[in-house]
């Protein structure tokens, strides 16, 4: 970059949001160091810098949220990328109690959002203990499971409605904030940014979600949130292999009584309590709320039928057993990581694997991947799982951690990374949020007109490849 | 007419048998309801007859109806494709087009039971797959326009709004896998089972191309062909012994009330109190329906005839019935029921309702529960005058949609003083609730008679004016904002939307063929 | 009522589709959830009612001619009265009224019927039945050991199929009659077809003619009760007669007057027969057998744009037609077992072969008997039980193409078996 484009940026947003520090540009390298960081702070700043960008033929890539990058998707795959930091955006518009929404800048993080829900008796619908510099906007872009499989309708959820600055500069407001009338209009007339579908004949946030920040730059977002419980009780499970809660967990997807449904493997769960306890190898945790009026009864209602449930299907549920109890549970959620990130505290490092699938194949893709981690040399007691359900559990998310540590078993662990998620893909995994080394093998698996439509779409919105280009499919400048 | 060898080749692909291009035949399919209203909004004559196709064809498998695109797009034919083509919508724009109809198609081709969610073929109606659903115990989110009408056309095309929507949401957001041949003929298969042949996810890897697919109403056909899609499933609350059964003579037939289901008509008196209840009742996920129309609209929903409903309201049904929400407790387990029906008590305390069917207003037999949940209730709308419209279809919250009916009210008791609706005074609505109360959504169906030419028109500029109102109040879009025309006249206040679909038109359909009649033209075409 | 008086009725038409199923709240199952057999075999929309609806208004506005492909449109049709049924849940409207009319108006412009109801009408008017049988052997079924009474007043209408095809229903039903002492005459060889091929094609004109002549040698034979043993025959006297010649006969369909022996002991059904079947409602037994009630009277505007009809009008809907008589008779049969079929009563599925089908359209007659018959299968039932020659035909020919274990009868048939009159 030379001085003139850094002398124009500033000119943009003011001296004092741009940085070419040796220092601050190291925080924020991948493959490549960036030329430049800046910390916009409005969308019309924005709007400008994207324009800018295109003029200039420089990439941009937004970034949330601070802190460890296990994933990699915001560093920076190409020469002289300006990192557009979004963090100092971080006000939370609006919170609507009655309409069960909020509405949050990309900076606003976990920790800073749940008490201002909770003061008006909300939660949001969250992931697992997200590291405490996670963007909360970010998160909802990057559709990250949450926790209450109960909430998730839609793979989109909890994201609505969101402000998108495109590739091309221009600003649309998707779903139904788009209009008519301004944000302030439509609030007076009653409304709360809650339907994320539209505007009208095509659904721009499901393009911009899961695009890693290469379809446009979003400056805002509307999410679910749900109704804090008044009470709460949590129900524990063990079992030596998922499969022994499959047909409990399918009984349950399809009763929606439970909010927190999800499945831990013992290092998990040694990682995330950091304890050097001896769990048994798979953790079921289910949580039960009722809330407003007769809360105690509609408590009541759900335990027993999950009870009952459990009973027919041979499951023991307990609130505590010797290892776990349900109140370390409970100091686990609706809340983000201490520092440092809990899924560092184990070997000092992680890699995370990531895949979408249905409940009854998640016991098999697991042992297929210790099955490679002892071809790799990897040990498998550094091999973490978090299954939750996803979508009133049509399907479930998988994650995978390897936790290793430096040098001892970075090796291993690489080797791993990659051989694991080739033979998982192999056997029919799906990476539906492609990272890191298994993305190409991911795109070279999915038809010619799945790449080709998606860059298609690219096209449209980003026509100039200016937005974190070398992500996805997104390989080459088009036309 | 088509070109000879054009014809033939269409014919080669469907065989003699499945391709017509008498005019009588293509009438059949020219013949659309609210068309009138359409060519009256044109400024034309009102009539139900628009755009005869020049050919109809029925292909059976998806080979076929790529090759029938792929030939559209060789010989500059515009096509559209329907499953039961019901309304305007699923006919054609341009004269130099064929109609593709699916009703071959109709296999449910898996439904997985565990995993909830069925595959489905365009021609399975929504009755249909319910029976084969409720074996497996579950049932799926059917749209109101009607059991015989089709769940795939809804998910992949068409808005989506549905009687249990409280409980099974909304068509556009319960699709995952979908096998999809567009404009120019390619076969688009989205998330999972492009990957690996399983339909449990229609987004991704990143991107989810659902996101150019429909969006909130749907491409109404103008972006290609959707011949496979996996749709969510639910639980039907019912016990496995529990068999849908019918008995009796039409129209007075009985039906088996699974164990712990319970209707309710709870009435509030002021918007205000309706508002909260409507609110707390969907948030709370006591209720599998949650649904409001206007007072005459109640008279029409528990009866069997026009005859009946019209004694009802005679009987005094009006003079005791303000706002009220349809419900239907669905439980699975006594427990379940207990709690929820004293939840539900509570709630109509709170706010100071009363339950019309508790005190005899009115009085659902076993059959209208039966016709709850297949759907039918929207149907009887029809027996006033055999024919309804809606304006208005905001979707957003229980708010909004509280605030259009109060709004719409005094406009649209201007057209019925004119004689030119049915009379509802102003107070015809529907609204229910999503997702257990997180959206809501309002429209207005309104009588009118589709023989009179004053009527159509008098319709037509009521929904103009509804139009209007929704723009210049910030009401939310309203359904029927499809098509260049409308959509022009909307997205100056609405960030200029339509461009964009415009251009994923023009990149999707660079010969555009696939019809674009209320949907967008995007690029020119090439020849 | 003319094409003309229906305009408005048949734009008022939804294309909805409802009249291609059921009505929704009846069905149970995928496979069995359809009503009209001609879309189902055609596909094409304007092969179902709200389809011929629309093709008859636009023919009638001048949009359209009478191509033949047109008319296999409008004959492709058995004119089941299906459609109608499903779709009067919702509306007022009346497919299968349009579809009469715009085959009487087809027939009136010269283009209709089609060639193979040409030649039957033409035999009709020379042999006095569709099949060209000589009008001599007529009574040829008729075996010794059946007595009639020519003086009487009842008169068994034979029709022309059971006289020539399905003799074994009329012997049965004479039999039947016999040991219950009712005394009753036959017409022999003057017996008249009753014109129900001629009208159902559209030839209104010829099939009034026969309508006229019909009575007229009733009432000079001073016939005051006709016993039918065809369902076809059924419909023509007791429901379209009226709407053109005027008379006071009593019409009851065998179902029926064995029911009345049954109730009034006059037969006894003393031999097992130890069947499991299934019963097939007749169309013109069934949903178009209701009687057909002119009215006049008054449309009133009740609220604005809803109008109800004063006095009120009577409501064809199906309610009323034949189906409890015969199912009384079966349960009533020692050792018989009775399943149901998913489809019955109002929203029977159609055998096939009605509305002139049978000859102009073979195969498809031929394919919808099959599609009831697999419904039959699928029962469990080994036997299919329907009471009339017409259905009986068609499903004879049908069990025959698919090689099915099925056995069909005509319900004279059990009840001739159960006492004991087949020996
Ligand atoms: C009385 C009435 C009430 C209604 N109520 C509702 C309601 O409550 N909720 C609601 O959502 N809608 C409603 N509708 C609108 C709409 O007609 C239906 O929702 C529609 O989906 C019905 O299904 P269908 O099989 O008739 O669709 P079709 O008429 O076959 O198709 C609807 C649209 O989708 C397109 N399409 C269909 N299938 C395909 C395909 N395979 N590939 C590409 N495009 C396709 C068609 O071109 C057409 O534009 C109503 C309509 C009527 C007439
Ligand atoms: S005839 Fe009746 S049921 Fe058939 S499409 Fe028309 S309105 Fe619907
Ligand atoms: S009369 Fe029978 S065959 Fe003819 S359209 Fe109606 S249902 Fe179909």
């Amino acid at each position: 970059m030379n001085e003139t484009q850094i002398a124009e940026i500033e000119q943009i947003l003011g001296k004092e949001k741009v940085s070419n520090s040796e220092k601050i540009l190291s925080v924020y390298s991948g493959n490549e160091p960036p030329s430049l960081v800046v910390w916009p702070t409005c969308t019309e700043e924005i709007v400008k810098l994207v324009k800018w960008a295109n003029k200039n033929s420089l990439p941009l890539v937004p970034i949330s949220s601070s802190g460890p990058k296990l994933r990699g998707s915001s560093l920076p795959k190409v020469k002289n990328a300006i990192i557009v930091d979004l963090n100092k955006m971080c006000k939370i518009l609006r919170i609507d109690s009655k309409n069960k929404v909020a509405m949050i800048e990309p900076g606003v993080t976990y920790d800073q959002l749940i008490p201002d829900l909770k003061k008006v008796g909300l939660r949001p619908l969250m992931p697992l203990l997200p590291k405490a510099s996670k963007s909360v906007l970010a998160s909802c872009l990057d559709r990250e499971p949450i926790t209450t499989p109960r909430f998730h309708w839609d793979t989109t959820d909890p994201l609505l409605c969101t402000e998108t600055v495109f590739g091309t500069g221009d600003v649309l407001r998707t779903g139904a904030a788009a209009g008519p009338g301004t944000l302030e209009e439509q609030w007076k007339s009653g409304q709360a940014q809650k339907n994320p579908q539209g505007p009208s004949q095509f659904d721009p946030f499901r393009l911009v979600q899961g695009s890693q920040g290469t379809i446009g730059i979003v400056t805002w977002i509307s999410m679910k949130c749900e109704k804090l419980p008044d009470k709460q009780l949590f129900l524990l499970a063990q079992g030596d292999d998922l499969n022994s809660f499959q047909e409990f967990n399918y009984a349950i997807y399809r009763r929606r009584l439970a909010d927190e449904h999800f499945m831990l493997n013992s290092i998990s769960l040694k990682g995330i309590l950091a304890t050097n306890k001896l769990y048994s190898p798979w953790t079921l945790v289910i949580g039960v709320s009722g809330h407003g009026m007769l809360a105690d009864e509609e408590l009541e209602y759900r335990v027993n039928d999950i009870r009952d449930i459990g009973s027919e299907t041979n499951v023991d549920l307990q609130e505590n057993f010797d290892a776990i109890r349900s109140s370390e549970i409970v100091s686990i959620l609706n809340r983000s990581s201490r520092v440092p990130y809990w899924k560092l505290g184990l070997a000092g490092n992680c890699f995370e694997v990531m895949f979408t699938t249905t409940l009854d194949r998640v016991q098999g893709f697991y042992d297929t991947f210790c099955g490679v981690a002892e071809e790799c040399d990897f040990p498998v007691d550094q091999i973490g799982a978090y299954v939750q359900p996803m979508n009133q559990g049509t399907n479930t998310h998988v994650g995978i951690d390897l936790y290793y540590h430096l040098d001892e078993d970075t090796e291993s662990a690489i080797s791993l990374l990659a051989k694991g998620q080739k033979r998982l893909l192999d056997e029919g995994a799906y990476f539906s949020r492609p990272y890191g080394v298994i993305t190409d093998a991911v795109f070279e698996k999915a038809s010619p007109m799945t790449v080709a439509a998606m860059k298609r779409v690219k096209a449209i919105f980003d026509p100039n490849n200016i937005l974190n280009p070398g992500t996805l499919c997104f390989k080459e400048v088009l036309q | 007419m088509l070109e000879k060898d054009v014809y033939a080749a269409f014919k080669k692909i469907v065989g003699e048998r499945n391709i017509s291009q008498d005019p009588g035949v293509m009438d059949s399919y020219a013949f659309q309801w609210c068309n009138e209203i359409e060519s009256a909004q044109r400024g034309e004559e009102p009539q139900r007859f628009g755009v005869r196709p020049l050919a109809v064809v029925l292909p059976k498998s998806t080979e076929e109806v790529q090759a029938i695109v792929r030939l559209c797009n060789e010989h500059d034919v515009s096509y559209k494709a329907f499953c039961t083509g019901m309304g305007p919508w699923a006919g054609l724009s341009s004269p130099r087009g064929i109609q593709i109809d699916l009703r071959r198609m109709n296999s449910i081709l898996e439904i997985d039971e565990k995993n909830m969610y069925a595959v489905i073929e365009p021609y399975v109606t929504n009755a249909q797959l319910q029976c084969e659903l409720f074996r497996h115990g579950l049932m799926h989110h059917a749209q109101g326009a009607g059991p015989q009408t089709s769940p795939l056309a809804s998910h992949t095309s068409f808005v989506g709004p549905g009687f249990t929507s409280p409980y099974t949401g909304f068509s556009g957001r319960n699709v995952l896998g979908v096998e999809w041949i567009l404009p120019d003929g390619e076969i688009l298969r989205l998330g999972s089972y492009d990957h690996n042949g399983k339909w449990f996810t229609g987004d991704g890897p990143g991107i989810s191309l659902r996101g150019i697919m429909r969006g909130w109403l749907g491409a109404y056909g103008g972006l290609g062909v959707f011949t496979k899609a996996a749709i969510r499933l639910f639980s039907w609350p019912a016990p496995k012994e529990w068999k849908w059964k019918t008995s009796g003579t039409i129209p007075e037939y009985d039906w088996d009330i699974p164990p712990f289901w319970k209707m309710y008509v709870l009435n509030f008196e002021e918007w205000e109190e309706y508002q909260n209840a409507m609110y707390e009742l969907s948030d709370r996920e006591v209720t599998m329906v949650a649904t409001t129309s206007a007072p005459e609209g109640l008279a029409a929903l528990f009866t069997n005839t026009k005859q009946e409903a019209i004694e009802s309201i005679f009987a005094g049904l009006l003079a005791k019935t303000r706002n009220y929400i349809v419900m239907l407790v669905a439980a699975h387990t006594e427990r379940e029921f207990e709690f929820r029906t004293k939840l539900v008590q509570s709630i109509m305390e709170k706010y100071g309702g009363n339950d019309l069917i508790e005190e005899g207003v009115t009085v659902p037999k076993p059959m209208h529960y039966g016709e709850t949940v297949r759907n039918m209730l929207g149907g009887h709308a029809f027996r006033f005058s055999n024919c309804f419209q809606s304006t208005h279809g905001g979707m957003d919250t229980i708010a909004m949609a509280v605030r259009l009916a109060q709004l719409n009210q005094p406009v649209k008791q201007k057209y019925i003083d004119k004689g030119v609706i049915g009379d509802d005074r102003g107070l015809g609505v529907w609204i229910t609730s999503y997702e257990s109360g997180h959206m809501a959504h309002m429209e207005t169906p309104t009588v009118y008679d589709p023989t009179s030419v004053e009527s159509c028109l008098g319709y037509a500029a009521y929904q103009d004016e509804c139009n209007q109102m929704d723009l210049d109040e910030a009401l939310g879009m309203p359904f029927f904002i499809v098509g260049d025309d409308v959509h022009n006249f909307y997205a100056e206040r609405t960030m200029n939307y339509a461009d964009w679909i415009r251009k994923i038109k023009a990149a999707f359909d660079p010969n555009g063929v696939s019809d674009p009649s209320h949907y967008v033209k995007g690029g020119e075409r090439k020849k | 009522m003319t094409l003309g008086e229906m305009e408005d009725m048949m734009d008022s038409c939804v294309r909805c589709s409802k009249c291609k199923f059921i009505p929704q709240l009846v069905i149970q199952s995928k496979r069995f959830s359809s009503i009209c057999p001609s879309i189902d075999y055609f596909n094409f929309h304007a092969y179902s009612g709200g389809g011929r609806m629309i093709t008859a208004s636009a023919y009638y506005k001048g949009r359209i001619e009478l191509t033949p492909e047109m008319l296999n449109v409008l004959y492709g049709c058995t004119n089941c009265g299906g459609c109608e049924v499903s779709c009067k849940w919702v509306y007022e409207l009346e497919p299968n009224e349009a579809i009469h009319e715009l085959r009487v108006a087809a027939v009136e412009a010269g283009v209709g019927p089609m060639l193979k109801h040409k030649k039957y009408i033409e035999l009709v008017e020379r042999n006095k039945n569709p099949y060209g049988e000589d009008p001599d052997k007529r009574p040829a079924w008729l075996t010794d050991d059946i007595t009639t009474d020519e003086s009487s007043s009842t008169l068994y209408f034979v029709g022309c199929t059971a006289s020539y095809r399905r003799e074994e229903i009329a012997v049965a039903t004479a039999k039947i009659l016999n040991s219950a002492g009712e005394d009753f005459r036959l017409m022999g060889s003057d017996e008249m077809c009753c014109g129900s091929p001629v009208y159902r094609v559209g030839d209104e004109k010829s099939a009034i003619e026969i309508m006229k002549s019909n009575i007229e040698q009733f009432k000079e034979a001073g016939i005051e009760k006709i016993i039918t043993s065809c369902s076809g025959c059924y419909n023509m006297l007791k429901v379209e007669y009226p709407r053109f010649v005027e008379h006071d006969i009593e019409v009851v369909h065998t179902s029926q007057i064995i029911e009345g022996f049954l109730k009034d002991g006059k037969i006894n059904l003393t031999e097992k027969v130890p069947l499991k079947v299934t019963y097939h409602d007749p169309c013109h037994l069934g949903r178009m057998a209701e009687p057909y009630i002119p009215w006049e009277g008054e449309k009133i505007e009740v609220l604005s744009q809803v109008y109800i009809y004063d006095p009120p009008k009577p409501e064809r809907r199906g309610a009323g037609g034949v189906y409890d008589a015969p199912r009384n008779v079966l349960k009533q049969i020692p050792g018989l077992e009775l399943v149901e079929m998913e489809r019955i009563r109002e929203y029977s599925y159609c055998c096939g072969a009605g509305g002139g089908c049978k000859s102009a359209f073979p195969d498809f007659a031929l394919w919808a008997s099959n599609e009831r018959l697999e419904e039959a299968e699928s029962t469990g039932a080994s036997t299919l039980v329907s009471a009339c020659p017409f259905c009986g035909t068609n499903f004879k020919d049908g069990i025959e193409s698919r090689n099915s274990k099925m056995e069909y009868f005509d319900i004279t048939e059990l009840v001739l078996r159960s006492i004991g009159g087949d020996k």
